[in-house]
């Protein structure tokens, strides 16, 4: 199967899902008690205006009516108005992404290299007390909840140690840089705000471990016994046997192939990044849209959590697609069609 | 081994008790062997034995058992870890070990809850899924499933249960609703490619019903890789519900939580760092001796006991 079949494929799943997710989140959201209406307005408004709230939101037709209604407007980019922000949703959203996929980016860079690093260094010791040592850490990085590395690392670094900030994407004394992107760290470069940008990237440094942590071990690990496997392969006792130094065969052959499995952990952990991102996002006080979905959630403000919810669902498959894609540019005998086929 | 030899040249009557004690106690000892090769999975199931005896024995073994629910002294608030209170105090002078105690309970709790709901009904539709694979009932399940597998489980079970009241109940709820799809995906794929084998056709052709052929014939060949998952599944299940009750969606105050003690004493953060760092710590060890005593289960599991 060439390449675009397999994009068709992957985008029509996606679609589907995306609308499926759209159906259940709105269903839930009509089912519960209480009347949307009512409670973005409040205990005190008078009833007429409620009313004509209701109307305005379709509240008095038939829920498949309404799911329609809702469908259109969300095709046309138009997820209503946050009750909270008072805001369109579309626009919310738009204000609050790039942060998150800021530390998106950057936990994913952590993920990686950190997850490289540790799974050679381990591989390349095995069987030593580092490789333990390294075991050990594993276990406890996939059992600690993101949000209790993000607790423990505030009380750590920001208040006893006073090395990184805490909050925020920024300092308060230092200019944002003009939003061309809206990822500080690109729109500092651009601006030429080093200073901006050594702030924006220190301000990134722990909300960004804390939600790599669980992945990188876990990717540590699997890179780790990969590596050990690969090891035992011909390809690497013939290149011993000409002679190639050691150090040489690790870096330049054994660590493409031994990366495959990797990649895909790396994948599968794409869901426990952006939950973890959810929690650490609130505790960071970091303005991304997994913070404002969480206050969408706690204030109940519908309209914002449906949007949040379907982003989230079209972010996670854009990302499986990404995915798959550098899994097969990695190995050429994974055929794109035998990815998800199988 | 040897007494299993032993069995097939005798007749089965002449295997005494004693002979099926010896043969049980045999098996046992290779399961025992199978999962005690990995030293850390001792220390697991070590760790979650000492947690589930000290849940069920939480009002004998806590040392202030009435401070489990709403009690104040502010005499004794505040207070660092002393000999009285080995993990401290929170503000209103409860005694966080205590506390930690009785919220295993919930988190136990709910792990049994969620996973005994989620895993039959996944088990079930996964079964009708995969035996009718190709109909419209096949389409209907495993699509559904793909649309609750699309979203990160804890963002979907966050909007579920933020619509819900938030209690215990309701958290519950929301953690089911995201479980079951990982497990009827698991069966699916095993009970499709078991459908076409001699054994089932055979049942076919001897007019076995639908329930003998599903539940007799293709379940058990299942149900290996869903006990391993199973294992593995009781640290994310309470990982996810201490997530909820971290943000307010889980056990509501003054019934403790894992969760909500660790938010709790993130506002007095860092004068009364016992508040967040022990319920931390226990939620670490929860999961850690879960995560640890599932991987031994699974290598138990997958070595098989011939």
């Amino acid at each position: 199967m060439d390449l675009r079949s397999f994009l068709l494929r992957r985008v029509f799943h996606s679609i589907f899902v995306v609308v499926g997710i759209s159906i259940v989140i709105f269903c839930i959201a009509r089912l519960v008690p209480g009347d949307p209406a009512r409670m973005a307005l409040g205990e005190e408004a008078p009833d007429e205006v409620v009313e004509r709230l209701r109307q305005e939101m379709h509240l008095d037709k038939p829920i498949y009516e309404q799911y329609y209604y809702w469908l259109t407007g969300v095709l046309r980019g138009d997820f209503g108005r946050s009750l909270v922000t008072h805001q369109p949703v579309l626009q919310d959203i738009k204000e609050t992404l790039p942060a998150t996929m800021e530390i998106a980016l950057v936990a994913g860079v952590i993920m990686v290299v950190l997850s490289i690093i540790l799974g050679s260094i381990a591989a390349w010791y095995r069987d030593t007390v580092i490789d333990g040592i390294i075991r050990v850490m594993a276990y406890f990085g996939v059992a600690i909840p993101g949000f209790v590395v993000a607790t423990v690392f505030i009380l750590v670094f920001g208040y006893y140690w006073h090395v990184l900030p805490v909050l925020g994407r920024l300092s308060s004394n230092i200019s944002v840089p003009p939003r061309v992107t809206g990822l500080l760290l690109v729109d500092s470069l651009i601006a030429g705000n080093m200073v901006a940008f050594k702030d924006a990237l220190l301000h990134l440094l722990l909300p960004a471990s804390s939600v790599a942590m669980a992945s990188t071990f876990q990717a540590a690990r699997i890179t780790r016994s990969s590596m050990v496997d690969n090891m035992q392969r011909d390809f690497v006792a013939a290149e011993r046997g000409y002679g190639i130094p050691e150090r040489r065969i690790a870096l330049r052959y054994l660590l493409k192939p031994s990366l495959i499995p990797t990649v895909s952990v790396l994948g599968l952990s794409l869901a426990n990044i952006i939950e973890t991102s959810f929690l650490v996002e609130l505790i960071f006080n970091w303005p991304g849209i997994s913070r404002y979905g969480m206050q969408a959630i706690l204030s109940k403000d519908l309209n914002a959590i449906s949007g949040v919810v379907v982003i989230a669902g079209l972010g996670f498959a854009v990302a499986n697609v990404i995915v798959d894609l550098v899994v097969a540019n990695l190995d050429p005998r994974i055929r794109l069609g035998g990815v998800k086929g199988a | 081994m040897t007494a299993v030899q032993h069995s097939k040249s005798r007749p089965e009557a002449v295997l005494g008790l004693n002979m099926k004690r010896q043969r049980f106690a045999e098996n046992m000892g290779k399961y025992w062997y199978a999962f005690s090769r990995n030293k850390l999975s001792v220390v697991g199931l070590a760790i979650v034995l000492t947690i589930v005896i000290l849940a069920i024995l939480a009002p004998v073994v806590t040392p202030y058992p009435e401070h489990a629910g709403a009690f104040v002294d502010y005499d004794n608030a505040s207070k660092p870890p002393s000999r009285s209170h080995i993990f401290g105090t929170d503000v209103f002078g409860r005694d966080i070990f205590t506390r930690i105690v009785f919220s295993f309970r919930g988190a136990l709790l709910i792990a049994l809850v969620v996973l005994s709901i989620a895993v039959p009904v996944g088990v079930l539709l996964g079964l009708i899924a995969g035996y009718f694979k190709g109909t419209l009932l096949d389409t209907v399940i495993m699509r559904t499933t793909d649309v609750f597998l699309a979203v990160p489980p804890l963002i979907l079970a966050l909007a579920i249960a933020s619509m819900l009241k938030p209690n215990m109940m309701n958290s519950m709820i929301a953690v089911t609703l995201m479980w079951w799809p990982w497990y009827t995906r698991i069966v699916y794929g095993m009970a499709a490619s078991c459908r076409n084998e001699y054994f089932v056709i055979a049942a076919e052709l001897t007019g076995a019903s639908k329930l003998h052929i599903l539940f007799r014939e293709i379940l058990p060949n299942c149900l290996s890789p869903v006990f391993t998952k199973i294992a593995l599944d009781v640290g994310w299940v309470i990982l996810i519900s201490a997530s909820l009750s971290f943000v307010g969606l889980g056990e509501q105050p003054p019934t403790p939580a894992l969760g909500q003690m660790v938010s709790d004493g993130a506002k007095y953060m860092p004068d009364l760092w016992w508040m967040t760092i022990f319920p931390a710590l226990a939620i670490v060890v929860i999961i850690l001796g879960f995560n640890l005593a599932g991987d031994g289960l699974r290598d138990m599991l997958e070595t098989g006991v011939k």
